[in-house]
Parts: structure tokens; sequence; C-alpha cells
């Protein structure tokens, strides 16, 4: 798989788990964690939504049944209707078909004057249950059905009784006021006279209201009244599209309110939403509003349809976005890829180059190796080849000079002189050169053993004051008194100390060479003993060395210059050898000078015992 | 993990609250100790009146009837003086009824079944009709309820509410956290979470709703409040007890014949409530008088008795609740309910206005 596809396939992935998971969050949110999700949320507000409208009906309910009842009961407390019920019961009165009439004429009255408000009101004697007046004027008896209850509202103290009663167009809210004569002030003497009774139709409150209820709970709700038996007296709008609620009325409680989701027959929900409706003391109905769960979410369906469009395009502009990312990427990998591969063939070829390079170094250092090794066995062998025969000259010159200075021929032994004062140069050089050879051969050792180093020292000393008084100079010393014994190869520490005079008494004319020696500890860190070193400095107030010829006058065969070789003399290898040989004892050699002023060398060598790197070449 | 510190404090607080308050009303003995200091000792001479002055619309009725003249004057000629004792909740009057101590006691439904069962006690009149709410802010339904903390006042109608709506959503008591709480300590362990929703009677719950308007009434059950009268002095004293319930009646009477007597009331009721538990009840004046109008004076045909409420005689459906859910002394049957109906006291004064004075006022202002 490509790293292309792999990308579109990781980030599509996630893009979709992501918007999934948007969406489920979105829409369910997270309960345990207390994130109410749209349709929790939703829902909830529906549920709100219902119970408003539930209380605004029971309002405009027990709005409209108030107002009935008042004026029903503001008619049975007035004076002249409980004279004119009392004479009409009494059947005293010369005016009994008049007063009927004008009765009769007066609740069809109240009946006209509030359409859709009363189905029938009629006054009936409490004893006889004849009818003393009604607006249905085939009626001359109360219903039979209205026998008991009639009988319970006449009773003592029950001024007024609101109660559900079948009637001819089913069951209906029958309000019924005593009508009780009244003393001269208009007040109750508890004598009952009559009973006025009202039977409101259920229908009017529920039908004004009809647009707000449809407004609100769509096609598949409906508001619908329910006795206290569970039976469902009344729904709000016969238009509204025949369903079976009879799967309400059966869990209508009477006298409680609340919500309930109640499963329809059909499977649908419904937030069911009860209220209790005030009718009396006796009788309850329940007003219950129902809406569809699913008709409530029918307007969150759109914002989902919303989001999940708006989401869709989102999750196409980032899909757009990771293909064309993918693309570059894929683009640049490539790039990145040919770089690479191009990169990989120039390293290929300067590592080649290199190999070469270092196959043709190697070769030519094992040539300069073989050819150093050559030479120095070559100047190892031309050495002793030479000193034999010199040795042999220098024999025989000393031989001579003693016989001519016996003979007393001083020309001779002059000239014999001379030839054994070359002898002993060349002979000097011929060491030098066989001690370089031996270093470089890696056959030079030292030969340590202990010996007095002030000792040494003055030995030295005494050999060059000679030639320290042939330029005029003056050779001083001061050696520290703590100078002891120490383990070095003393041979190579005369010849140092020697090589460095005779130096400093070569190139200094009319001067002074001062010789000191002492001791130095060195610093060290939590030794109680710290290690010292042996310091021999070698000053003199010669011609000095210029700052850019230090570095080359420890090489062998240099002198600083062509000027100073050719003016003094000498081979070029004692500083070098002297170098050698103090490193080979684990020290060295430190100088300064100054052009004009003079130089200082300082042999460094570990105290009491040097030599520790015995075999360095 | 790290618990942030106002959060700690904030569950401290609740649980510190939360125990308090069921401290409070779980503790019989801390909960009898205001009572337990009236003077409730058998007198002769007394007549005494158990009231919950924060008890709507009962208290309407007790503190219009405590300020009777024409009651107290009737007393008077038989010997008696009339004595008022105030009630946190119905239930701390069950088992002061009769016996001398509380001679006519002001009670919801539920602690006037348990009176019925316990003591020789007539129903004088129905006091209420109207509704016990469970009130909460977070749920929209009693089904939610499964869980939650709900505050409760035991033996109290509300209490009787309480179970019934749990019985609906099919919920057990098990399922839920019953906190014990005085009523007037509800509306604030709701604002401050100490629980999920309480069940309480009027004014309770509309305290709650005009506190904060996310505060909804998620269940309502239909409760009745009633006036009952020892039997002991209803037999010995009839003619103090017709005056009892002439005054009743004529209360009633009163309030109904005029807003401004209703309002008048009102006025009493929030000067003997703050008398009561120090506190100016929180719900305005206008808000009681509703109360008053709509479980009382508008309520046809109150106080007289209805035969049936809603299809079944009064108290015998919520004595059978209670039977099932077994809180009714073994062995005591519904006919001990249906007796208490028996006495004729209202009947007889409301059919005889003029005598006992029923449409008569004389009230201290």
């Amino acid at each position: 798989m490509s790293m292309r596809a792999k990308l579109m396939a990781y980030f599509g992935l996630m893009a979709a788990v992501g918007a999934t998971a948007f969406v489920v969050l979105w829409l369910h949110g997270l309960p345990s964690l207390g994130i109410e999700g749209v349709y929790s949320h939703e829902h909830r507000r529906s549920i709100q939504a219902v119970e408003a409208l539930a209380d605004k009906e029971r309002d405009t309910f027990e709005r409209w049944s108030g107002t009935h009842r008042r004026e029903l009961h503001l008619l049975s407390s007035q004076s002249w209707f409980s004279e004119t019920v009392d004479r009409l019961r009494a059947s005293q009165s010369p005016r009994i078909q008049s007063d009927r009439v004008g009765l009769a004429r007066l609740l069809g009255n109240i009946k006209a004057m509030n359409p859709g408000a009363y189905q029938y009101l009629y006054i009936v004697d409490p004893v006889s249950r004849h009818l003393l007046a009604s607006t249905e004027p085939s009626w001359l008896a109360a219903p039979v059905e209205h026998g008991d209850p009639l009988k319970e509202a006449a009773e003592p103290g029950q001024s007024e009784s609101v109660i559900i009663l079948p009637g001819p167009n089913g069951p209906s809210v029958v309000v019924v006021n005593q009508i009780s004569r009244l003393d001269g002030r208009g007040v109750d003497t508890g004598q009952l006279v009559g009973l006025l009774v009202g039977s409101l139709g259920l229908e009017a409150p529920l039908q004004s209201d009809e647009p707000s209820i449809r407004m609100t709970l769509g096609t598949q709700g409906d508001v619908l009244l329910i006795d206290h038996l569970g039976q469902v007296l009344l729904r709000s709008s016969e238009a509204a599209p025949p369903k079976d609620y009879g799967f309400i009325g059966e869990r209508a409680i009477s006298g409680t309110e609340g919500v309930k989701l109640l499963k329809a027959p059909d499977g649908r929900e419904m937030i069911t939403v009860f209220r209790h409706l005030h009718l009396g003391a006796s009788d309850s109905l329940s007003l219950a509003v129902a809406h569809s769960t699913e008709e409530t979410l029918a307007s969150n369906r759109m914002s989902l349809i919303r989001v999940t469009g708006l989401g869709s395009l989102f999750f196409l502009f980032a899909m757009g976005l990771i293909v064309f990312s993918a693309h570059r990427i894929s683009v640049a990998e490539g790039e990145i890829r040919q770089l690479n591969a191009s990169l990989e063939y120039r390293v290929q070829e300067r590592t080649v180059e290199l190999e070469q390079a270092n196959e043709e170094l190697r070769e030519a250092k094992e040539q300069a190796e073989a050819f150093s090794t050559a030479k120095s066995a070559f100047l190892a062998n031309m050495s002793h080849e030479l000193r034999t025969p010199l040795n042999a000259i220098l024999l025989y010159s000393e031989l001579i000079k003693n016989e001519t200075e016996d003979a007393g021929l001083l020309q001779i032994q002059k000239d014999v002189t001379q030839v054994e004062t070359a002898g002993n140069h060349l002979l000097s050089l011929i060491n030098d050169l066989l001690d370089l050879a031996k270093i470089e051969a890696g056959k030079m050792t030292l030969a340590n053993e202990p010996f007095y180093i002030a000792d040494l020292l003055m030995e030295a000393i005494g050999t060059v004051t000679v030639v320290a008084a042939k330029n005029g100079n003056v050779l001083q010393h001061s050696l520290a008194p703590e100078l002891g014994e120490m383990w070095a190869d003393p041979t190579k520490v005369r010849q140092v100390v020697l090589n460095l005079m005779s130096n400093a008494c070569k190139f200094t004319k009319q001067g002074t060479i001062h010789v000191e020696a002492r001791l130095a500890s060195l610093p060290t860190e939590g030794s109680a003993l710290a290690p010292q070193q042996l310091r021999i400095a070698i000053q003199d107030s010669g011609i000095g060395i210029k700052a850019n010829q230090l570095d080359q006058i420890f090489n062998e065969f240099n002198q600083g210059n062509l000027a100073t070789s050719r003016r003094f003399g000498g081979t070029g290898l004692g500083l070098s050898l002297s170098r050698k040989f103090c490193r080979m004892m684990g020290g060295d050699i430190e100088v300064v000078s100054l052009p004009g002023h003079g130089s200082t060398f300082t042999v460094v060598l570990p105290y009491p015992v040097a030599g520790a790197v015995e075999g360095q070449g | 993990m790290t618990v942030p510190v106002n959060v700690r404090w904030n569950f401290t607080l609740r649980m510190a609250v939360l125990g308090a308050v069921a401290c409070l009303g779980a503790l019989p003995g801390l909960a009898q100790e205001y009572y337990d200091k009236y003077d409730l000792s058998p007198n002769s001479a007394q007549v005494t009146l158990g009231v919950q002055p924060m008890a709507y619309p009962l208290a309407f009725i007790s503190s219009t009837l405590r300020r009777d003249r024409l009651l107290r004057d009737g007393l008077k000629k038989q010997g008696l003086s009339l004595r008022t004792f105030e009630f946190r909740k119905g239930n701390d009057m069950v088992q002061l009824v009769g016996g001398g101590r509380l001679e006519v006691a002001f009670l919801g439904d539920m602690p006037t079944v348990n009176t019925l069962v316990r003591t020789p006690t007539w129903i004088v009149g129905l006091a209420k009709r109207n509704f016990s709410s469970i009130v909460s802010r977070k749920y929209a339904r009693i089904e939610e309820l499964k869980g939650k903390r709900i505050g409760y006042s035991p033996g109290s109608s509300s209490h009787l509410v309480l179970l019934r709506g749990l019985k609906a959503a099919k919920i057990a008591e098990a399922d839920v956290t019953l906190v014990i709480l005085e009523p007037s300590a509800m509306p604030d362990a709701l604002e401050s979470g100490t629980v999920d929703a309480y069940s309480a009677w009027e004014p309770t719950p509309s305290i709650s709703l005009a506190r904060n308007p996310k505060n909804r009434a998620i269940y309502r059950g239909m409760s009745t409040d009633w006036v009952v009268m020892s039997r002991d002095f209803a037999e010995k004293r009839p003619k103090a007890a017709l005056l009892i319930v002439s005054a009743f009646v004529r209360a009633i009477n009163w309030m109904r014949s005029s807003s401004q007597h209703a309002d008048q009331a009102g006025r009493w009721v929030l000067a003997d409530g703050e008398a009561f538990t120090g506190v100016r009840p929180s719900l305005p004046l206008a808000k009681a008088v509703e109360i008053v109008r709509s479980d009382l004076l508008e309520v046809p045909g109150s106080p007289a008795v209805p035969s049936k409420l809603d299809g079944m005689p009064p108290l015998l459906r919520e004595f059978e609740f209670l039977q099932q859910q077994g809180r009714m002394p073994a062995g005591v049957s519904a006919q001990k309910v249906s007796e208490a109906f028996a006495y004729p006291g209202l009947k007889q004064v409301q059919s005889d206005p003029r005598t006992h004075r029923l449409f008569d006022y004389d009230y201290d202002q």
C-alpha cells in the first residue's frame, strides 16, 4: 500500500470515526457525565411544551367551567329567583304558568347566550324530582340516572355539586346548585326549595383552542378528557386523524398529574401529560395531552439532516484536504526518495574515492615506513661502519700526538691535534646519528640507575666551564639543597644537560650562563603526597630565538635557520635528541626565548623516579 | 487524581447539610421536643385545637377560627376556653388526638387515616382537596428519580403521594434514597442539591416554583385535608362540638363572602406562621390566598363531605393503599375509616344556618 493510500485510509478513518462520534455525542450526549444530547434536550423541551399546553388547556377549562359555575351560582342565590322557584314548587301562585314559562325562557336565554356551553338546564323539585322549568320542552322529570346524584346534591351544606353524569349526548359535567329560601337579609335559611341543574358541554373549551393545540401537537397529538374510570370522554378535535387513545385513558390515574411516555398499540411512543381538572369534591376529570415522540423529534430530524449535511460537507472537504495533502506528501516523498538515491550514489562515489585515496596513503605510508626503516638500518649500519674506522683514527691520532710530543715535533703534533679534533667532532656527529637511528628504529633503551643529580650537574658544569670561557662567558649555577638521589638514566640526563649547556655557551658571547636546578611540586587533588618534578633551567644571555622558530628547533637537523647553522655549526640533532630522551624518561624540555636577550631551556623530569616511559621513541 | 478544592468543599458541605437535615428530621426525640413542651394534659375546661400554620389552606381555617369571637363566646357560656397548639406536620398530632389532649385536629389524609385507625375520631369536614407535589429541577418525569435522593416528611399526605407516585412509576422505595426533611427545609435542600426532588404539600411546592423557574412539579397527586374531632369530646361536649363545627363552616363562608376576607385571613396565616417558625413565610400573600381559593373556597360543596371521591368512599383509597404498603396496624379494617364519617354535626349545623350563625361574622381584628 502506497504512502498516499495509507494516509488517506488513516485520516479518512479518523475523520469518519470523529464525525460519527460527533454526531452520536450530539444526538445522545454522555448521560453518565450529565451531558445532554440533542435528542434528550429536545425531548425535554417537547415535554415542557406539552406541559405548557396542558397547563394552558387546564386553565382554559377551569376558567370556562368557573365562569359557568359562577353564573349558575349567582342565579341560584338571587332572592327573586329563590322566591319564584319556591312559588312554583308550592304551586300556590296564580302566576304559576307564567312563572314556569318565565323560568324556562330564562334558562333558554342563558343557554342561547352561551353557545356550546350548556347542553341543557333545568330546575327540579328536590323532593318530587319534577321539573319546574327546563330548556328541554319534552322533559317532564329529571333523567332517571340523575336520581341518586340529585339526592346527594340536596343534602344540607351541599350548596354546589359538580358531578359527571351520563346524558343523552354522552357523559357531561353537571353543575347542581341548591336553591334555598333566603331571609329578609338574603341569608340562606337552610330550607331547600329547588335544585338548579346545568349540564356543561365539554367540547366548547377544547374546540376553542383547537388551532393552538394543532400548532403544538401536530397531526398525531391530541387533547383528551378522561373520567375517573379511565374512559376517554372527549378529544379535542374529531377532525384529527382517528386514533385509538384508549391506552391513554387506561393509564390515567384519577387525581394525579405528571408526564408519562406511553406506548400506543401501533408502537408509537406518546409523550402524555396528565392534568387534573377541578370539578367538584366528589368527581374529577383528567386532562391528557398526548404528543407523538416521533413527531416531537421531527423538527430535530430536520436539524439532524442539516447537521448531517453540514457534517458531510465538512467530511468531504476534510477528505479533499486529506487527498490533496496526501498527494503533496506523496510528491514530496518522491522528491526526497530521489534526493536520497542521488545522495547515496554520491556518497558511494565519494566513499570509493576515499577508499582509493586511503589505499594510496596506506601504500605511501608503508613505503615511507619501509624507507624509514631502511634509512634507520642504513644509518645504524653506516654509523657503526663509520665509527669503527673513526675510533681507529682517533686512537692512532692520540698515539701519534703523544709520540710527536715526545719527539718534539710540534708542527706535526698540531696537525694531528686537528685531526683528532675533527675526528671527535665526527664521532659526536655519528653518535648523534646513531642515537637518532636507534630511537626511530625503536631500539633505544634506558639504563636507569640511582644517582645524585647534584653530582651529575656539577660534573657537567665542570665539563662545559672551558667551553664557556672560550666565548668569555660566565657560568653560574644554583642548585637547590633538597636535590638528592634519583632514579633515571644518568648517561642520557648528562647528555641532555651537556647539550643544553654547550648550546648556551655556543650561542652566547661575553654573557652569562646560569644553571639552576630545583624541585617543584605538581598540583594534585586529594593526595597528601604530591608528586614532584626536577626542573633544570639553563639560562643564557645569548642571541635568543625568534618566536616563529621555537616550534622548529626541536626538529631533527634544524637550528632555527641556515644562517645560524653556518655561523655556529652543529648538526641540528642535539635538541631533537635531548627532547626525545627527556620524553623517554617521562619528562620534556621547555623553552622560552627573547631574541637578543637570551633563552632559557628547562629540563623537566619526574622526581625522584624518571624513565617511566622507557623504550618510547 | 486531584479533586479541586471547591468540589471537595462543595461535597463536604452538602454531606454536612444532608446529615444535619436528616438528623433533624429522623430523630423522633428531636422532632417531638417542640410539642412535648405543650401543656396537653387532659383539661375538661379547655377545647384544644391542633393546627398546622405551615399547611395551606388548613392554616386559613385555623387562623380564622381561633379569632372567632362567636366561637369563644359560645364556649365561654359552656365554661370552656379555646386553646390552639401549632404543629409542624399532621403526623405529630396522630398520637395526641383524643384522651382529652387534642379535641380537634387539622390533618392531611395520611395522618387522618392513621388517626382514625388508632383513636375513636370523627371526621368533621373536608378542608382541602388539591395536590401534594413532587418537585424537582433536573428531572421531568418521576421515572427518572430512580436511584435519586428524595426529601419527604414521613407519615404525611405528601408521603402518601410520593408512595403512590413511585408505585405508578414502578419504582420500589428501595430504588430511591428517601431523605427525611422538615417541609420548611425542602426548598433549600433542593436548591443546594442536597436532594434531587422532594414531596410536599402546599405551600412548600409553590415556594420552590416561585423561587426558581427551573423547578417543576413533576408529579402531583390529589390529597385531601380534614378536620377531625375526638369522639370522646363530641359525646361529652356535643354543644361545644357543634360550636367548633359551626365556626369551621363560618370561617369558610366568611372567606368565600369577600376577597377582602380571604386576604385578611391570609395576613393572619402569615403572622401565625412567622410566630410559630420565627421566619416570615416566603410565599407572597397573593399566592397564599390563591391557594386557599383554589384548594378550598372554590371546591364545590366544601366543607361538606361527598359520599364518594372519584368513585370511592372518602379515604378508603388511601387506607387500602397504605394497607397494601403494610403501613396500617394489623387487623384494622376499612370499616374504622368509613365509620368516622358518621358524625352528623356538619349536616346539623348546615341545615340550620341561622341557629348556628353560619353567616354571622365577628372576628378579632
